[in-house]
């Protein structure tokens, strides 16, 4: 519960081609990508970001058992029948960002102690869906299930120990660290029996278009795998 | 190319605490001239979820901006929500959620999902492609879903 007052937003123009949101409270204009305020009575303010993995209905009702779902019922309810086409792309709409990757090449991009670094879905894939890696300092790790369609980053540390994953499963998608030996999930919960719940901590991470990455972030490291 | 037309709506209001009441009277709202734009057809875009951060307090908001309602169709009795006219994006305001057994969605429906207050939800793509940005809470605990 916040003492503050709570904002609701709305779609707002396009900046580098990805749109901006306004705050319909203050009228405050702010970034999507990374949830700046830009412009108004909250500039210089930001959102926090919390975890928003994609991945399948059935992957994420598996994982959590007693979740909800969005009610389609709603009086947009016409206007979800187009099948989402995840790459489907016309390049000349979106001039941004810069020529190390093809604009609308997917990564997973990680922000950590201020530095940026994409990791494209491809080079993920070829190293085995998990990568050690640090970044600004700090040892993350960012995890790619290819199946269940999921990127995401953590803090590969827990209780002081820095952990090395590698994905354990020869045909599938298991992630495992070398020095307990013990199997994690994709939202960062160690499952390791019953009792206390045990998550790694995550890192700003999404996936996301190149072009308004890079755009967005032209500092931005870019990995690719050896 | 692409020029769209959005319209934005501006509600001037402020929501004092944290929890919205079920059911308020709609808030007060108007219109703002259009607003005009390049949108892109937006592919596969950013995902991302935020946490509302707890703003400084503002004290008033002493007027709305200039305001000039060109149009005589928009008239502040409209609900605040309806279906686009064109192709702009519409924020999805008041969602409802489905327990798992009464979804109709098949397994190998893109969503996203979050962990947020101790409750997990799930979005399919499809409906986010739409409306690009969910204005959610849990117990009071408001965040933004934007796609």
């Amino acid at each position: 519960m916040l003492d503050g007052k709570r904002l609701t937003f709305e779609t707002f123009g396009l900046l580098d081609d990805v749109f901006r949101m306004k705050d319909r409270e203050t009228g405050t204009i702010w970034t999507h990508l990374d949830g700046k305020a830009i412009a108004g009575p909250l500039e210089g303010q930001r959102l926090t970001m919390i975890p928003l993995p994609q991945t399948t209905w059935g992957e994420w009702k598996t994982a959590y058992d007693d979740t909800l779902i969005l009610s389609s019922e709603t009086p947009f309810s016409d206007r979800y029948v187009r099948p989402v086409q995840i790459g489907v792309f016309n390049p000349r709409e979106a001039n941004y960002g810069d020529d190390r990757l093809p604009f609308n090449i997917l990564v997973v991009g990680v922000e950590i102690g201020g530095v940026f670094k994409g990791y494209p879905l491809f080079d993920l894939a070829l190293a085995g869906g998990v990568v050690n890696d640090a970044v600004g300092g700090m040892p993350i790790v960012v995890v790619y299930d290819q199946i269940a369609r999921t990127g995401l980053a953590y803090l590969r540390q827990h209780d002081g120990q820095i952990l090395e994953f590698y994905n354990a499963s020869d045909d599938g998608y298991e992630i495992r660290d070398r020095e307990t030996g013990l199997l994690w999930d994709i939202h960062g919960r160690k499952k390791a029996g019953s009792g206390e719940e045990v998550r790694l901590e995550f890192v700003p991470s999404f996936i996301t278009e190149w072009y308004g990455w890079s755009a967005y972030h032209p500092e931005s490291q870019l990995y690719l795998a050896e | 190319m692409n020029k769209l037309v959005i319209a934005v709506v501006f509600v001037v209001a402020m929501a004092i605490g944290c929890s919205q009441t079920e059911g308020a009277t709609p808030l007060p709202s108007q219109v703002t001239p259009t607003v005009e734009a390049t949108v892109a057809i937006l592919g596969p875009t950013p995902l991302q979820v935020s946490t509302i951060p707890d703003p400084p307090v503002v004290s008033t908001i002493s007027s709305s901006p200039a305001t000039k309602d060109s149009n005589p169709l928009n008239s502040s009795t409209e609900p605040r929500q309806r279906p686009a006219t064109g192709r702009g994006f519409v924020p999805l305001d008041d969602p409802l959620f489905l327990a798992i057994d009464q979804s109709e969605f098949a397994d190998d429906e893109l969503v996203l999902g979050v962990e947020w207050a101790g409750e997990a939800r799930a979005y399919p793509v499809r409906m986010l492609r739409y409306h690009h940005i969910i204005n959610d809470s849990v117990d009071g605990s408001p965040f933004l879903i934007t796609y």
